[in-house]
């Protein structure tokens, strides 16, 4: 095995990593609103993605251009779910509020099946085949982009929570509904906007990964089992956690598929997983709980 | 209600649903076997979901499990699916156990035994996708083989009927003991409240397992049967997410916890949901970009006579953009001569075909691949003198006029199809699977929306029939639509949307791949053909 080889799988699991983290810093944010895992999360990317490719065929622009529509789109997306369907069934069982949930990913999913048809569609960007050659190791332009931003974003969203006033009453409402609300914060609409955030952060994922990926309908399924995966290695509410978690799943990933036969390396995430649930349940960045 | 009413109501439902096939056609009984399938199903994942309150999505596992080891012991050793599926619900239940003592042992619950059951699924759909040994990707395929009880193997649909309600009925008494039965008042009380039962002396853990067990068990054995009545199967299909939540969802919606719930779940949702396919399913498929509907490929009423053989009779079907579209049929069904009809090598007598909407009868190949559709010959057709990569570079020409340019798109290519380390070989010195690959490789190197594939699987080992498979997969998930004449039909099941169905130049079929290998005149064409074989 070349290290040359070695070299370049770390740095493709690294990109990668960027796009996971992208989908999963959202997912924990809609996790600490509400508590319970957001079934329906890959079919919010699957509609921003779609939303993405219909703004740059029809306005001929790159992907990229779609961020400034998508991401409002996709908060203003979520805020009206949180305010129709989430808020509502609030107080019930958890696990009714997350096949509700599922009933949503179905109907997501089987809508975009009508009216879009099982065809995949792919949107190059210019950028596309244009790369960074350092060494042996060939980096892609697009997902060196969305990495990047990955970062930048998750930053943000953790500055936002720790340091802003939305952000101190977020966690206010996350930790203790009952003493935030004693306090005078409006949690409902505190959580409202969180939910959205969370869901808006796929505005951004979406339009950086349209040039790598394509769509179909069922696009939400082929990141979403990953995602729950991150989110907990993360330690579920944890932003800084999925981030890291995002680039260890993935590096184990691309660094899996130079050792493991055939292409069984994705099973490294899930057996990860399990075997955090069952010792290390907070997570792997996270402090026991409770 | 007094008991007598139930039991007289009870009877009379018994009654009709024995009869029902009596006077249901075909598609009906398909339809009411789907019912009773996924009622089954979901009332087998109601003993643990419902009366144990653990959710589980893992349940298309314990499917698959029954699946894969009836179809295994039968295709391998020719053990009989009666044997192969009692085997399989005890692995599946000795799974259960695994899966469940971990879960339980650790505390596992709620949201998290949901994440645990679906990260197994996932797991076993990789590996299985991953083990050659067990058909891979394009997953196995039972042959079909007439009437035989003892290999559960049946031309009239409605032997499949009484089987899945014998099952069906063989759970609801199952349930129903529950229901009044000592265990399964400890169940729900574990649903309800798990320290207060813990405290009146129940072991916890004993009977969640017993519950797991149980219900993993009873899946495996409707595992067995959706594999001999379907008699294809593959983990895209079993085991992915939507197979899992199917399964939860009838007795979601049906009542969860309850006896009837799933049945009813299932009589409403099922009809509901093949309707809605039916309905808007095809009339959606393939809609454009400027919201038309439009297919890509049009095949109108085609005809070419040889004399007076008619080769092809009258052949209509439609492809539409991104799908893979299987054209099989026993020998001289005319397949062949489709392609040659569509592609411009030959002309039809009658019909016309429509690419992209505009007529393409009477253009020559040349034209025909200029515009977007280019296809593969049975018989390979490489230039054998030149390299492999120079054998692409000519397909590139056709969209690329500089050489460099033209050598870098072939190089792509041959990267795609994983033939970079045969680039400066002689076409003549490759082997089978390897012309194969050259001969999609060509073609590819035009660029074409529309992808012509004659016969590229057949007489490769089941490996390379098996890496073919991924490649055609990853040239679709590309944009490139296909269409694909095959014998080999694990090949043909895995990766078409739609079967057409050719015999004696006519079309006799169109439909989804599940539903090929239980049509009474396929199933004919076919058996017809081995007894003239014999």
């Amino acid at each position: 095995m070349s290290s040359a080889l070695v070299l370049q799988a770390i740095v493709s699991g690294l990109l990668l990593g960027g796009v996971y983290s992208l989908i999963c810093v959202g997912l924990t944010l809609t996790f600490g609103v509400m508590r319970i895992i957001n079934f329906a999360h890959g079919e919010f990317l699957m509609v921003a993605m779609y939303a993405t490719y219909f703004f740059a065929v029809g306005f001929k622009t790159e992907p990229y251009a779609a961020i400034v529509v998508v991401l409002p789109g996709l908060f203003l997306f979520g805020v009206l779910v949180f305010h129709f369907l989430i808020r509502p069934i609030q107080s019930r069982d958890p696990l009714n509020q997350m096949l509700l949930l599922v009933g949503l990913s179905l109907v997501l999913q089987n809508g975009a099946l009508a009216l879009f048809s099982p065809d995949t569609r792919a949107h190059q960007s210019s950028l596309l085949y244009s790369k960074l050659e350092l060494g042996d190791v060939i980096i892609g332009m697009p997902m060196l982009i969305a990495f990047v931003v990955s970062i930048l974003i998750t930053l943000a969203l953790y500055w936002q929570l720790r340091f802003t006033e939305l952000g101190r009453m977020i966690r206010a409402a996350a930790s203790d509904r009952g003493a935030a609300e004693l306090m005078g914060i409006n949690v409902n609409r505190v959580n409202m906007l969180a939910f959205g955030m969370g869901i808006g952060c796929l505005g951004v994922a979406a339009p950086l990964i349209m040039p790598v990926y394509y769509v179909v309908p069922d696009i939400g399924t082929f990141f979403i089992l990953i995602a729950f995966v991150v989110v907990v290695l993360g330690g579920l509410g944890n932003f800084v956690g999925a981030m890291l978690a995002s680039f260890l799943v993935a590096i184990a990933q691309s660094i899996g598929a130079l050792f493991m036969p055939g292409s069984t390396a994705p099973v490294l995430p899930f057996l990860l997983f399990i075997l955090v649930l069952l010792f290390k349940p907070e997570g792997l960045f996270g402090r026991p709980a409770r | 209600m007094t008991t007598l009413g139930q039991a007289a109501l009870a009877a009379v439902a018994l009654l009709f649903m024995l009869s029902a096939p009596a006077f249901l056609s075909e598609h009906q009984i398909h339809i009411l076997i789907q019912i009773l399938f996924f009622a089954y199903l979901s009332s087998c994942w109601n003993i643990l979901g419902g009366f144990t309150g653990q959710l589980s999505f893992g349940h298309a596992l314990f499917l698959a499990v029954g699946a894969y080891t009836s179809t295994l012991l039968l295709l391998q050793l020719g053990v009989s699916p009666w044997i192969g599926m009692l085997a399989g619900g005890t692995l599946a239940g000795a799974l259960g156990l695994f899966i469940g003592y971990l879960s339980f042992q650790y505390g596992i619950k709620g949201t998290f035994f949901v994440l645990v059951t679906l990260a197994f699924t996932e797991i076993a759909r990789i590996i299985a996708l991953n083990t050659s040994a067990i058909g891979g990707a394009s997953g196995l395929y039972i042959p079909i083989r007439g009437n035989d009880l003892w290999h559960l193997k049946f031309v009239n649909k409605s032997h499949y009927y009484y089987l899945i309600f014998g099952l069906l009925l063989i759970v609801l008494a199952v349930t129903a003991w529950l229901e009044r039965s000592r265990t399964g008042h400890r169940l729900v009380a574990i649903r309800e409240n798990e320290d207060a039962a813990e405290a009146l002396g129940i072991n916890l853990l004993r009977y969640k397992l017993l519950a797991t067990a149980l219900s993993a068990f009873l899946t495996a054995l409707g595992g067995t049967f959706y594999a001999h009545y379907v008699t294809f199967i593959d983990p895209s299909t079993l085991l992915n997410m939507n197979m899992a939540l199917e399964i939860t969802i009838y007795s979601i919606v049906g009542g969860i916890g309850t006896l009837l719930g799933p049945l009813l779940g299932a009589a409403v949702l099922v009809p509901i949901a093949e309707t809605v396919r039916a309905e808007f399913g095809h009339n959606y498929a393939g809609v454009d970009e400027r919201g038309q509907a439009m297919s890509l490929l049009d095949v109108q009423g085609v005809t070419r006579s040889f004399g007076g053989l008619r080769a092809v009779s009258n052949l209509s079907f439609a492809v539409e953009r991104g799908s893979i579209l299987g054209l099989i049929g026993p020998n001289g069904a005319g397949k062949t001569t489709t392609f040659s009809l569509i592609s411009g090598f030959d002309q039809p007598s009658a019909g016309q075909v429509l690419f992209k909407g505009e007529r393409i009868t009477g253009l020559s190949p040349d034209v025909i691949c200029l515009r977007g559709l280019t296809r593969t010959f049975q018989i390979m057709q490489a230039f054998p003198k030149l390299t492999v990569l120079q054998n692409v570079m000519i397909g590139a020409y056709a969209r690329h006029r500089a050489v460099a340019a033209a050598r870098a798109h072939a190089t792509e290519v041959l990267q795609k199809l994983g033939m970079a380390a045969r680039v400066d070989e002689q076409a003549r010195n490759l082997t089978l699977a390897d012309l194969k690959r050259l001969e999609i490789a060509k073609a590819l190197a035009t660029s074409p929306e529309l992808l012509l594939l004659d016969e590229v699987v057949s007489g490769l080992t089941p490996t390379e029939v098996e890496e073919l498979v991924g490649l055609i997969r990853n040239i679709r998930a590309d944009g490139v639509t296909i269409v694909m004449i095959e014998h080999v039909m694990q090949a043909i099941m895995a990766l078409s949307d739609t079967i057409v169905v050719m015999h004696h130049g006519e079309k006799i079929f169109e439909g989804q791949p599940r539903q090929v290998a239980t049509n009474p005149a396929v199933v004919q064409a076919y058996l017809g053909e081995e007894l003239a074989v014999a």
